[in-house]
């Protein structure tokens, strides 16, 4: 019902309905910048990577051929700014190996992780590689399936499957480091 | 991948057989490691579900107006667009040129405007060339001539002083020799005359008179 709907924005945003183009992004907006502030940890590079996703959207939405779900695809565009607003960051460090480095500061900031174990959580996932962390966000945040996520990211199922399972083994061990 | 990583991949999906489920809950009695990250996965998940969506700071989205579709074929476009493509196509393909002069405007095709303009310019060059090689040639001949007649005039005057000298100096010469030859002669007849005069007395005197002595009394 939601990707007809969607659709159907997406049909008249690409006629020049610019109040179709906003009501789509009202519906997504949250979902990608609470994306955001979950993998970079801060609400300014949340905000910039927001801004990036959508006008990313805006300018390829007329090659959006209707394959998969347009939350899909965006979330799909999402990964992709996001791993280049890491490469930009920190292009020294490789994006599949080396620990993060978290602004703890920033994320507890951040009024959405107001509860101590939401914090915790939040925290350790920072912890993570960006990889491991996309996987993570995606099934849990997202609720995507694991096909879903390895058409987003690329990469086959058993990848992403055997990244979750690695990611919450190195997310209790942070966690167990913090309650120590 | 292992049938532990499977079997917490279907958990994680709700897509566990009656028998899986029973291999799982075996698994979480068993393995701590596993029951932890069970743990950490029903945590998270409730934290998903529980997460409020705050709202997003103000921003500007980007204005949408029409955008073409991808699928848009070549008769579609506009016919003006098209007409004004072809249009640059054929002036460029042959190279039309457009120029405006006082006169009105020329149009040409492949360079010729240009070649003509070129033609034209460079003889109207060579003629001014021409026109000045001419007016200098005229005044170097002008100029040469007046140099020679000065310079005739030089030499014939340096001829003709240089001449009076030479006579001048001739005569002088001459007239020298003259007089010298004068007083040679006048010494020469003065020394004749005296031996004349001594023989004339040597012959009309007495015999025992001594001429010299004479002489020297007529002294």
């Amino acid at each position: 019902m939601f990707s007809t709907t969607d659709a159907s924005l997406i049909s008249k945003a690409l006629d020049g309905n610019n109040k179709a183009w906003l009501k789509l992004i009202k519906r997504y907006e949250k979902n990608v910048y609470h994306y955001g502030l979950r993998m970079t940890g801060s609400a300014d590079d949340a905000m910039d990577l927001m801004q990036e996703v959508f006008i990313s959207v805006f300018r390829n939405l007329s090659g959006f051929r209707g394959d998969g779900s347009f939350k899909s695809w965006l979330f799909r565009i999402a990964h992709f700014r996001c791993v280049e607003f890491y490469r930009r960051k920190r292009s020294h460090q490789s994006l599949d190996e080396g620990e993060e480095i978290v602004d703890h500061a920033a994320c507890a900031s951040q009024p959405v992780f107001d509860q101590a174990q939401s914090r915790d959580l939040i925290a350790a996932m920072q912890a993570l590689p960006l990889e491991q962390k996309a996987v993570v966000e995606l099934k849990f945040f997202g609720q995507f399936t694991f096909e879903e996520i390895a058409d987003q990211l690329g990469v086959s199922v058993n990848t992403i499957k055997s990244r979750l399972y690695s990611a919450l083994g190195k997310m209790k061990t942070h966690l167990e480091d913090i309650h120590d | 991948m292992t049938d532990k990583h499977e079997l917490f991949s279907r958990w994680m999906e709700h897509n566990l057989t009656e028998t899986e489920q029973q291999q799982f809950e075996q698994l979480i009695e068993q393995d701590r490691e596993f029951a932890q990250r069970v743990e950490l996965a029903g945590q998270l998940q409730q934290q998903a579900t529980d997460y409020h969506l705050g709202p997003v700071p103000k921003w500007q989205p980007p204005i949408m107006q029409r955008q073409p579709s991808g699928m848009t074929r070549w008769w579609g476009w506009s016919p003006l667009s098209f007409a004004t493509s072809m249009l640059a196509i054929v002036m460029v393909l042959f190279q039309v040129e457009l120029r405006w002069h006082e006169q009105g405007v020329t149009l040409s095709f492949a360079g010729q405007g240009t070649e003509q303009e070129i033609a034209t310019q460079v003889a109207a060059r060579l003629a001014s060339f021409e026109e000045q090689q001419q007016v200098q040639l005229a005044q170097y001949r002008q100029d040469l001539q007046q140099q020679q007649q000065q310079s005739n005039m030089q030499l014939a005057n340096y001829l003709l002083s240089s001449s009076r000298t030479e006579r001048r100096e001739d005569f002088a010469e001459l007239i020298k020799f003259v007089n010298e030859q004068r007083s040679d002669d006048q010494l020469y007849f003065a020394r004749q005359l005296n031996e004349f005069q001594q023989q004339v007395y040597e012959n009309t005197l007495p015999a025992n008179i001594d001429p010299d002595r004479l002489m020297m009394n007529q002294e």
